[in-house]
């Protein structure tokens, strides 16, 4: 490491497969899960991407168990538990995130139980838990390259009615938008996400990768696709950082991506430029000039003879 | 496409119910039913919100629906802009279920149910309003263009149109939705509390746009405190509770137009 030249450090690990289908997987899901966060982030939903990353524990357990491929596993067990929560949710008396909350402990508790009766090593339990880049195999990476190009073709093409669905639900409903069926597509596509996401970060932090940078893209951007494209783009900063961290250090891709998003997300939350605290705060007066509106102009032009001005003798 | 041309099948529709009592004979002949409201309940799990609300309107009509808050005013609004769903009764547009209409009806919500931080410009937002026309999946049009740029306008917010929503005042954020009204090009608007909480030249605008709505054909319903000089009313009232003699006054200093008052129970929102 110490002998090792910045470029060297950056190049050398190239021409490694396993790094460079690490590289590749973590790019394509930081992609998606900064397009679909970003939905996740405007509808406040953060909870729901939550629960379906856990849902899909059992499915992965199970997948790993008899030796299938665990992208598959999780794939069954996300749409799965999309479909329960949606159907549940029909119910009146069941708010959302009642059915979430239920269906999401159940599914991981599930998943629990039946590795309580299995030999699971703990370096396997771990790899789904907080995910390995570095492990992927060239199956991974194909079925990720598949269903993130499908995720992010259904939202290329429905994207303005997602937009609208998402700015205001009543005005699309009104206008005779189906809204429903548009968030329950959206919670498929945010299953699919997650599935694919899991492999990169963990069952557990793949919710960080679904909204923590896209909720530090809104700190910056007054545009849905300009946000889109900066949410996917730090994701995609955050998961080379950590895949390369991972490589050269051995600490943990995955938790090393969630914390450099973090990291990212409290920086901007201080300092972005016109939405960040601190920067917010100082700009207050000068912002409040500039925005001055035509309305809300005002002078006084006339004043009883007892008011005077502040510094009147 | 022209507004009168929007509705398919559309007939004039002989509701079955007796006109009300203050409607001058001369204009039943003429009278072309827009909105039915037949029969009309609406409940929020078991408690009763509206119930048995009738009317039936005509076009170029500008109804301002009032009552005390709690009402119900904003619950007969969603009902008509198909927001809450009906225990019971239906609401036709020009014959047909509404349901079947709803590119035809405009909603402008109340300020509070919008997000105003949403990253979209103000030409998105009215651009929405061309969606229901296009047609759901296709891209925008030359005319799609257009009609926005007439829309924002029309609402002397054309100069605004590339900043972002919450940018704007609550004023012209109003005008906003309004132009989306517009550019969807609709027979019906339902406006939530237009009036409410803007400036008087926006408070203006709308009221001339109302004048224009109602001659071109159009009907608007408006939920608000705010009784249009000359227009239709739908006074609602909790059951139980004496209408105020505001209301009173209206109802009896306009006899010739057109009213409907009904009785319910329950509280809105």
């Amino acid at each position: 490491m110490h002998s090792m030249s910045i470029t060297g450090a950056l190049t050398d690990p190239l021409s490694n497969s396993a790094f460079v289908r690490a590289l590749v997987d973590v790019s394509v899901v930081a992609v998606v899960a900064g397009v679909i966060g970003t939905f996740i982030v405007l509808r406040g939903t953060g909870f729901l991407g939550d629960a379906l990353a856990h849902s899909i524990f059992p499915g992965v357990v199970v997948a790993f168990l008899i030796g299938a491929n665990l992208l598959l596993g999780a794939l069954v067990a996300g749409l799965s538990a999309a479909t329960v929560m949606a159907l549940l949710t029909a119910n009146q008396r069941v708010r959302d995130n009642t059915a979430i909350g239920v269906i999401f402990t159940a599914a991981f508790a599930l998943g629990v139980v039946i590795l309580s009766r299995s030999d699971i090593t703990s370096g396997n339990l771990e790899e789904i838990l907080f995910g390995d880049p570095l492990s992927a195999h060239a199956t991974d990476v194909v079925l990720t390259l598949t269903i993130g190009v499908a995720v992010l073709g259904a939202v290329a093409a429905l994207w303005r009615l997602f937009v609208m669905a998402a700015f205001d639900p009543n005005g699309a409903r009104a206008m005779g938008l189906p809204v429903l069926a548009l968030d329950l597509l959206l919670l498929a596509l945010t299953a699919l996400t997650v599935v694919v996401a899991f492999k990169a970060v963990g069952d557990i932090l793949v919710i960080s990768l679904l909204i923590t940078p896209a909720a530090t893209a809104r700190l910056f951007a007054d545009r849905l696709l300009p946000m889109a494209a900066l949410a996917s783009a730090l994701g995609v900063a955050a998961g080379l950082a950590g895949v390369y961290l991972g490589y050269h250090t051995g600490v943990s891709a995955g938790g090393t991506i969630v914390l450099i998003s973090t990291a990212a997300f409290f920086a901007s939350w201080l300092f972005a430029p016109r939405h960040g605290i601190l920067v917010a705060g100082l700009a207050r007066r000068d912002r409040a000039l500039l925005r001055a509106r035509p309305e809300a102009e005002a002078e006084i032009i006339l004043a009883s003879p007892e008011i005077r001005a502040p510094h009147e003798a | 496409m022209p507004a009168n041309d929007a509705a398919p099948g559309r007939a004039v529709l002989p509701t079955g119910r007796p006109a009300l009592a203050t409607q001058p004979a001369r204009d039943l002949a003429l009278h072309e039913s827009c909105l039915v409201l037949d029969d009309v309940t609406v409940a929020y799990g078991r408690r009763v919100i509206l119930s048995h609300v009738d009317a039936d309107i005509p076009r170029s009509q500008v109804v301002s629906i009032i009552g005390a808050n709690g009402s119900g005013k904003s619950t007969l609004l969603k009902a008509i802009a198909g927001l809450v769903p009906l225990a019971g009764g239906a609401i036709r547009c020009f014959g047909e279920p509404i349901d079947r209409m709803r590119r035809h009806v405009a909603y402008v919500p109340q300020r509070e149910d919008v997000d105003w931080s949403f990253p979209v410009s103000v030409r998105d937002v009215v651009m929405m309003g061309r969606y229901p026309l296009r047609g759901w999946l296709r891209r925008s049009a030359p005319d799609d263009e257009r009609a926005v740029a007439r829309a924002l306008d029309e609402l002397a917010i054309a100069d605004l149109a590339s900043k972002q929503i919450g940018e704007l005042s609550g004023g012209q954020q109003r005008r906003a939705f309004i132009a989306r009204a517009i550019a969807q090009e609709p027979d019906v608007i339902l406006l939530d509390e237009p009036m409410a909480g803007i400036d008087e030249q926006t408070h203006d605008r709308i009221l001339a746009l109302f004048g224009e709505w109602r001659a071109a054909g159009k009907v608007v319903l408006q939920a608000t405190h705010t009784h249009v000089h000359g227009g239709s009313m739908i006074v609602l009232r909790r059951r139980g509770e004496p209408g105020s003699a505001e209301h009173a006054e209206h109802l009896g200093a306009e006899g010739g137009e057109h009213h409907a008052q009904h009785e319910h129970h329950g509280r809105a929102d």
